[in-house]
């Protein structure tokens, strides 16, 4: 008989107790002698919960996988003309949030997409009250352009796959006499007539690439199929049948491993996961946590995790915005969102923040009206905001570094004048220091109380770039930012140090990035931002609230890596002139304070985890 | 049926809404502690856990309208010289989308 080595290329171990686990752990098999318990790492499967549709609707059509995605169009269903409310509705994904892009020239329910986030087509579908369509547009990742005309009208919702210039779609509802078997094959521009799927359907699940595709189930009218077939780019296969009738589901895979999900499986609005092994169906121990169907799913993909599913319905009753991530791995992943945390004793506008969220400090800031600058200084535990003692010289449009027990506030105004007054905390009390060499108000920061850093901001008429490091005991000139800006956000440390954003008096998506002796250019904020708060680290940034102006905050999150900004979850509250930061990465970072209404609320953010569990062994 | 469910509930503070709240449905806070919530179980839900008073998107428009004309009120009553202290800009109106 083989070994456990001879198979699986591993000894079974003994440990005293479980290791720390991490990916080299994937199928290592031990005995632990301290519980006497024998354990492996192995992977399973699971749907994680990702980043919302900024618009809730169903009957979406999707391209792209679940790191880079695209939901198209779609409808509050049972509302009057559906397609003319968001039918137009594009939304990319980047495995944490969906941003807003443009709209699409048509306006269409239960559309088709197939392709990439740079490059897709949605195509068919039904236009309110026009009735079904032909037509066709391409998404290039930032516009849309007319594209081929389907040769019929045509409604397949899990319809279309492949890529943009190698798309196919098999199958479809053509309007009266109903369903087809026409299979056709797009180049880009046009559609070409291929084989035949061997049955005629509405909403079949068509996926994988135009010379490896594979069509399942789909209504026959009458009668929902579990035909399963593999197509070479020209002609259909029949291969062994899905386990259960099928149609309009969520799909991923290719022909060696595919999956099927939500949608109708033996029933509506289904929460079950059919995995093809290559061979047979069988159903995969996954399930959505909310059951449902017609929500935006891949448009191409190569492998089972590249599955999502965004929105959707259950009974066109009731839609949904959440997505759902299909994973089989080792890992346990949670990914990140905001949460409501404690109440600010004293609700203002604040300017930056030291420390983290579970460690945070704030102090300073104005209400209105009656104007007052504001003096408070309170500490945060992760659950509540206590009052200290206050602030030196009351002031507003400061910024705030440093940690709860070495915290380091400069600059800012007052009615009346500006200041270059430095002031440090340390833990409980404050104590004023060596002025700023240039008096400003509405600059940013970064860095420590021992080795801080001083940028941009506003010396009435204007704005400047000027850049001071401070060692703990004096500030020092350095070389000015390229872009001379007020009401920007920074984070990082004194060497390297990220200013984004503000403006004059337009907000601008301008970063710049310091080594600790000059600025650099660094890549454009997704969104136009000021008065907002940051934290974190220069490869693990997050810039919150704000907005493009005051009178528009808004919820826009966006994280840098140290190279590109993308967008992360949103937070609740829309709020500008607000607080808070991260002295660690950014999973450390607290929202607070700002407006509108001079709130007391504070937000913070929790990253994406992954983490490996062992399982235990049992001999049934 | 509407694409959102409006109600007014104070926010508590932390555990108000959490982070598996946010991954599960649409949630966005307004003045007058009206929040606009997605129309689906898990938003209802939500709602009703927080002993939210469920209003229209009328009943909703018009607390925030009443919160901001009095912050608005308040700030036109202002000295010329309190309204020109810096970021001191005047409430401008919060119209829900």
């Amino acid at each position: 008989m083989a070994t456990y080595e001879e198979i699986y290329g591993k000894r079974v171990k003994e440990f005293d107790s479980d290791p720390t686990l991490d990916s080299t752990y994937e199928g290592q098999v031990w005995y632990n002698t301290g519980n006497g318990v024998l354990k492996s790492v192995v992977s399973f499967s699971a749907f994680i919960a990702g980043g919302s549709l900024n618009t809730q609707r169903s009957q979406v059509a999707g391209a792209g996988t679940k790191t880079s995605g695209l939901a198209i169009g779609g409808t509050q269903p049972s509302s009057t003309a559906p397609s003319r409310t968001n039918g137009n509705k594009t939304e990319s994904y980047n495995g944490l949030a969906y941003t807003n892009e443009t709209n699409c020239p048509l306006y269409k329910r239960q559309g088709s997409g197939l392709g990439t986030q740079t490059a897709a087509l949605f195509f068919g579908g039904y236009d309110d009250p026009q009735g079904y369509e032909a037509t066709s547009a391409e998404f290039d990742g930032s516009s849309w352009t007319s594209g081929g005309t389907y040769p019929s009208d045509i409604d397949n919702m899990s319809g279309g796959s492949g890529t943009l210039t190698a798309g196919w779609n098999a199958g479809g509802y053509v309007g009266p006499p109903g369903v087809t078997n026409g299979t056709y094959n797009y180049d880009g521009s046009s559609w070409t007539a291929s084989g035949n799927l061997p049955y005629a359907a509405s909403n079949v699940n068509n996926l994988g690439p135009q010379t490896a595709g594979m069509a399942a189930g789909g209504n026959k009218q009458p009668g929902i199929g579990t035909d399963w077939s593999f197509y070479d780019g020209s002609s259909w296969t029949a291969q062994s049948a899905v386990s259960a009738p099928v149609q309009a589901n969520g799909t991923a895979g290719t022909q060696t491993n595919a999956i099927l999900y939500g949608g109708f499986i033996t029933t509506a609005s289904n929460s079950v996961c059919l995995e093809w092994d290559g061979s047979a169906w069988a159903t995969n121990p996954a399930t959505l946590a909310t059951s449902r169907g017609l929500g935006a799913h891949c448009g191409v993909s190569t492998s089972i995790n590249d599955g999502f599913m965004s929105g959707g319905d259950v009974g066109e009753t009731t839609v949904y915005s959440a997505t759902e991530e299909f994973n089989k791995s080792i890992n346990t992943i949670t990914k990140g969102a905001w949460s409501s945390g404690g109440v600010l004793n004293t609700g203002r506008l604040v300017y930056g923040g030291a420390g983290y969220k579970e460690s945070g400090l704030v102090a300073g800031g104005f209400t209105s009206p009656p104007a007052a600058v504001r003096d408070e200084t309170e500490e945060y535990n992760g659950t509540t905001w206590s009052e200290q003692n206050n602030i030196g010289t009351a002031r507003y449009e400061n910024w705030h570094v440093g940690t709860q027990t070495a915290s380091l506030f400069f600059g800012g105004s007052f009615p009346g004048g500006t200041t270059g007054a430095v002031e440090e905390y340390d833990g409980s009390s404050w104590s004023e220091q060596n002025d700023l060499g240039t008096a400003r108000f509405t600059l940013a920061g970064a860095g420590t109380q021992t080795a801080g850093l001083a940028f941009g901001g506003q010396t009435p008429p204007g704005v400047v770039g000027n850049t001071e490091e401070y060692d703990g005991t004096s500030w020092s000139e350095q070389n000015d930012m390229s872009t001379a800006r007020r009401y920007l956000m920074g984070f990082g440390i004194q060497t390297a140090a990220v200013a984004c954003g503000g403006g004059f008096p337009s907000a601008v998506t301008t970063t710049e990035e310091y080594n600790g002796s000059s600025w650099t250019n660094g890549s454009a904020m997704t969104t136009a931002k000021q008065r907002g708060a940051a934290g974190g680290i220069e490869s693990d940034g997050l810039v919150f609230g704000g907005g493009v102006s005051p009178p528009a905050p808004h919820a826009v999150v966006e994280g840098y890596d140290g190279t590109s900004w993308s967008n992360f979850p949103s937070t609740a509250n829309s709020k500008f002139n607000t607080g808070g930061g991260s002295t660690t990465t950014s999973t450390g970072s607290y929202m607070c304070g700002g407006r509108p209404g001079y709130v007391t609320s504070t937000e913070e953010f929790t990253g994406t985890t992954e983490t490996v569990a062992a399982k235990t062994l049992t001999t049934s | 049926m509407a694409h959102f469910i409006y109600g007014v509930a104070e926010n508590t503070g932390k555990g108000f809404f959490t982070a598996e709240d946010r991954r599960k449905f649409f949630l966005r806070g307004y003045p007058a502690n009206v929040w606009m919530v997605g129309n689906n179980v898990d938003g209802a839900m939500w709602m009703a856990e927080k002993g939210a008073r469920e209003k229209t998107k009328a009943e909703a428009q018009a607390l925030i309208d009443a919160e901001v004309t009095a912050a608005q009120e308040a700030w036109d009553a202002q000295t010329d010289e309190e309204k020109a202290a810096p970021g001191n800009n005047r409430p401008v109106d919060v119209i829900l989308p």
